[in-house]
């Protein structure tokens, strides 16, 4: 690999600007799957268009793999649609919990970090997987609590899951540095822990300080501590794709590409 | 104390997110984030829950935001969020029942349009998201002419629209900061048709007698029926009246088929 492999998310406020071709410089787009299964309309169009110039990866936030009330068998078809539409060529999620029985939370919710959770989300990553028939990545997700019974650190719970299943992770920095000092942990055991074949993905973003705990809000810059934890990742794992998430008070598409190059950037002084 | 099961845990998180009842067992259970208080690290979840679902809602809704101003805004929000669950996988999805739940509300003794304002936004939404199809143009006309046992197809992308109320202007104003919607006369009936022509979206106010007679024909009423049902209300409608509406029906390409 000659280059770092870096990416944005697709956001609907940048739909103008890239619609009238201008030059990017980013190698390719994370496009969020619910934005695109109930649509024909203009999203869709843009997506598609899109797709005829960059790699696109699909990236999924109400799949709800832990959900113990099971993964919605009609969410799974409309993705499968949209997949076969897209090519993509990473189809994500996160491992969390977004919907309980018909209700849902359009949240990324915590898990316990259980033998019960493992069993559960490897028979559905499973049963997703072959009816894909594809292989997942799933993301570590931020959180504000923990469970007391969990019985599992977070690294060895995802490591666990990718051994059983097959998938791989998204292994989203931000977040880890989020629940790190959440939960008290260290971010760089975390990150030192997770074997390279393990990661099919790299996302970085913006959290929040509220005072009393870090809030993921994707809604600024990648901070100091979040890029130091990049650089001992890429240092080891150059091939692994980059992608900058940008949610709230999102910047102009200059902007966030020049963020997004920073990665670039850290990667060619180790590889380059 | 038993540990809670992946089952349960989930249960007591939903009672607590959505309906604000606290669930001592599953507060026990938890250990805080950073130095959040356990209420505190839940209610971080219940904040988030609303304002998601409250951004959603003045997404689609943005002219009732526009017109009721943030406090009610914000009040009429919670209310329909704590009363009607999200089924749909889909954010931008959610709200399908607002224009019904505005209905009930006592705002609509100050605002008698609200209701209908909102299925206004709903509907633009839908057509928005939904697929453009090419429809018949000039040659339509022409067979048109020669049969009246027609029976028009109208494509996906096309919605009519009525409401005592000129919602239409005041939802044209909704991005405008510096008016209020007491200034707007919005005392008159409006129809429209909403469609897309050319994968843009397009809003055409109708004439009474053109809503009429589309109303019928999208019935899938015969061509021939329906112009005398129209002619017959409305008298002074001349042949050229009618002629130059379908001339604009055909440009407009919303007929998707025509059957015999
Ligand atoms: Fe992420």
């Amino acid at each position: 690999m000659s280059d770092c492999f870096v990416g944005v998310g697709l956001r609907t406020v940048h739909y103008p600007h890239i619609s009238s071709k201008p030059k990017i410089r980013i190698k390719w787009f994370e496009a969020v799957s619910e934005n695109y299964m109930d649509t024909k309309g203009r999203p869709f169009e843009v997506l598609t268009s899109l797709r005829r110039d960059f790699p696109v990866a699909l990236h999924g936030v109400s799949m709800s793999i832990g959900s113990a009330s099971g993964v919605s068998q009609s969410y799974l078809a409309k993705l499968k649609e949209l997949i076969n539409h897209i090519d993509p060529f990473i189809v994500s999620d996160h491992l969390c919990w977004a919907h309980f029985g018909n209700v849902s939370y359009n949240d990324l919710l915590p898990l316990p970090l259980t033998d019960e959770t493992l069993s559960l989300v490897v028979n559905h990553i499973d049963f997703v997987q072959s009816y894909l028939g594809r292989h997942l990545l799933f993301e570590n997700v931020s959180s504000y609590l923990t469970f007391k019974h969990s019985t599992y650190t977070e690294w060895d719970f995802l490591k666990e899951v990718v051994r059983r299943s097959g998938c791989k992770l998204l292994l989203d920095i931000n977040n880890i540095y989020v629940n790190a000092s959440n939960h008290r942990f260290d971010g760089c055991e975390f990150i030192d822990a997770i074997p390279n074949d393990y990661i099919g993905q790299v996302h970085m973003a913006g959290f929040t300080d509220m005072g009393t705990y870090y809030f993921d809000t994707h809604s600024k810059e990648v901070s100091d501590p979040v890029w130091n934890m990049y650089h001992r990742l890429i240092q080891r794992h150059p091939t692994v794709p980059v992608l900058l998430e940008w949610d709230e008070d999102i910047p102009s598409f200059e902007k966030l590409e020049n963020e997004a190059l920073k990665a670039a950037t850290i990667w060619s002084s180790y590889h380059g | 104390m038993d540990n809670l099961s992946l089952k349960e845990i989930q249960e007591a998180f939903s009672h607590m997110i959505y309906q604000k009842d606290q669930e001592k067992k599953f507060i026990a259970s938890i250990e805080p984030g950073g130095t959040l208080s356990r209420e505190e690290a839940i209610g971080v979840y219940q904040r988030a829950y609303k304002a998601r679902f409250t951004e959603a809602l003045g997404e689609t809704f943005e002219s009732v935001w526009w017109v009721v101003g943030d406090p009610q805004f914000f009040e009429l929000a919670e209310g329909y969020i704590y009363s009607h669950a999200s089924h749909v996988y889909n954010l931008s999805s959610y709200g399908a029942e607002f224009p019904q739940f505005l209905e009930k509300n006592k705002l609509t003794q100050t605002y008698p349009f609200l209701s209908d304002l909102a299925t206004f936004e709903w509907s633009f939404k839908e057509l928005f998201h939904t697929e453009d199809t090419q429809g018949i143009d000039a040659e339509g006309l022409a067979q048109m002419a020669e049969d009246g046992s027609l029976i028009f197809r109208f494509k996906k992308a096309f919605h009519l629209f009525s409401s005592p109320y000129d919602v239409f202007t005041i939802w044209g104003q909704r991005k405008n900061k510096n008016k209020e919607h007491a200034h707007i006369n919005w005392k008159e009936k409006t129809s429209l048709m909403i469609y897309k022509y050319q994968k843009e979206m397009h809003i055409k106010k109708l004439k009474e007698y053109e809503y009429a007679l589309l109303t019928l024909l999208y019935l899938g009423t015969p061509l021939a029926g329906a112009l005398q049902r129209v002619s017959q209300e409305f008298h002074s409608l001349s042949p050229q009246n009618i002629s130059d509406f379908f001339a604009f029906l055909f440009h407009a390409r919303v007929i998707e088929s025509i059957d015999k």
